[in-house]
């Protein structure tokens, strides 16, 4: 158990997404609205999860030569798999993330962790850091897609995953005031880029 | 043995057991996703023949169209039939055609002897013009006799008019959009024996 809290906490501490930005062609792609971020954050965090242990298991048959192919295979087979699960349970999340599915098994944080931590430790410690990755991950996106979605559109709508009603939804501000450019590719650059000045500042973290 | 030889080996089964778990699961799900795609569509369907629910009729896409209809815009008819009797009860279309912006697909009910729907499906109109003039048409078709397409005609002229459309690209939409509604018209017609 010490060795699953060390890595989460670790993991957590490290803050991949923020201070690496890794994975953030994802991160980019999908948070023009909050329901999406969380669906693209769950996504991942079960890819994690799942894409891990495994590895680690494998690590003993994984050499320098073969490491490539296993990683790929164990993450590209792990999403093909949530996929087919996303697409039965919930269509509307499958249909917006699109393409986005299928790179998250391309995903740079999966394969950062898979070589950093799941291809060295046992099976604990990578669940450990998977979790604390994908929590840490989901933060940043959830974060992301709020903030876009809010100043791009003025409002907040949480959409169902499986039937796509709504689920909430609340004017914060005017239309009008809004600004569209946020859920506009180039908004995502804009807003991840202040983000992650903003949470470095207020969070301290560094790079090295 | 080599080490190539064990990695390869490894690789071979790691490859063989993700496939098979994938297959598994793919032909444990695949069905279920696939119905349900189905069920949604009938859904649609059934919302342009104004149906809640297809409870005492049959709905069911006619196997092949003849080329004279593809050939005129019709990509797909479902027709609707009596349950108990196998009378046909309606026909919905699935139809395409290029208005002032490109293509435009839509489909568009009829039972019994009225248009009981049409929904874009497609459309790539000019915004604040063609747009307008595709979204009135959804309501307006509503309850119009089948038998006269001159009805669809007046009732897109009105709507032009009306709404000051009487521009060149609402005009080429409209054209565009009667002429392959008259197709479905007069195929529906024919299948359910009327005189137009």
């Amino acid at each position: 158990m010490k060795a699953f809290q060390k890595a989460f906490l670790s993991a957590i501490k490290q803050q991949q997404t923020y201070v690496a930005v890794l994975g953030a062609c994802t991160a980019l792609a999908t948070t023009y609205s909050l329901s999406l971020s969380i669906a693209m954050a769950v996504l991942l965090f079960f890819t994690l999860m799942f894409s891990m242990p495994i590895v680690s298991l494998l690590r003993k048959w994984t050499t320098e030569d073969n490491k490539i192919l296993v990683y790929f295979l164990v993450s590209g087979g792990m999403v093909s798999l949530l996929q087919l699960l996303a697409e039965w349970f919930f269509p509307i999340a499958y249909e917006g993330l699109g393409i986005f599915t299928w790179l998250v098994a391309v995903n740079c944080l999966l394969i950062t962790r898979i070589e950093v931590v799941a291809a060295q430790e046992g099976v604990i410690p990578s669940l450990g850091d998977a979790m604390g990755s994908g929590l840490a991950y989901g933060f940043f996106l959830g974060l992301l897609g709020l903030l876009r979605e809010v100043i791009g559109t003025g409002s907040l709508h949480w959409f169902s995953w499986a039937d796509g009603s709504t689920v909430f939804q609340f004017v914060v501000w005017d239309e009008a005031l809004s600004i569209p450019l946020m859920i506009q590719p180039i908004g995502a650059f804009l807003m991840s880029g202040l983000l992650i000045a903003f949470l470095n500042k207020v969070g301290g973290f560094r790079r090295g | 043995m080599k080490a190539s030889m064990k990695s390869s080996l490894f690789l071979g089964t790691l490859i063989l057991v993700i496939s098979a778990t994938l297959g598994i699961v793919n032909s444990l799900v695949r069905p279920l996703i696939t119905q349900r795609q189905i069920d949604q569509q009938n859904a649609t369907y059934l919302d342009v023949l104004d149906l809640s629910s297809s409870t005492g009729f049959v709905l069911k896409p006619v196997a092949s169209l003849s080329p004279e209809l593809t050939d005129q815009g019709v990509l797909k008819i479902l027709t609707l039939t009596n349950e108990i009797s196998d009378e046909l009860v309606g026909t919905a279309y699935e139809l395409t055609t290029s208005g002032w912006g490109g293509t435009i697909t839509f489909l568009l009910g009829m039972r019994d002897d009225i248009y009981t729907g049409l929904k874009i499906i497609e459309q790539h109109e000019t915004r604040g013009i063609g747009d307008v003039l595709l979204d009135g048409l959804e309501t307006l078709i509503e309850g119009v006799s089948v038998t006269d397409i001159d009805v669809v005609q007046s009732v897109i002229s009105a709507y032009i008019l009306q709404e000051t459309l009487s521009v060149t690209f609402a005009n080429v939409t409209r054209s565009a959009m009667v002429r392959v509604i008259e197709v479905a018209q007069t195929d529906y017609v024919a299948r359910r024996g009327m005189n137009p």
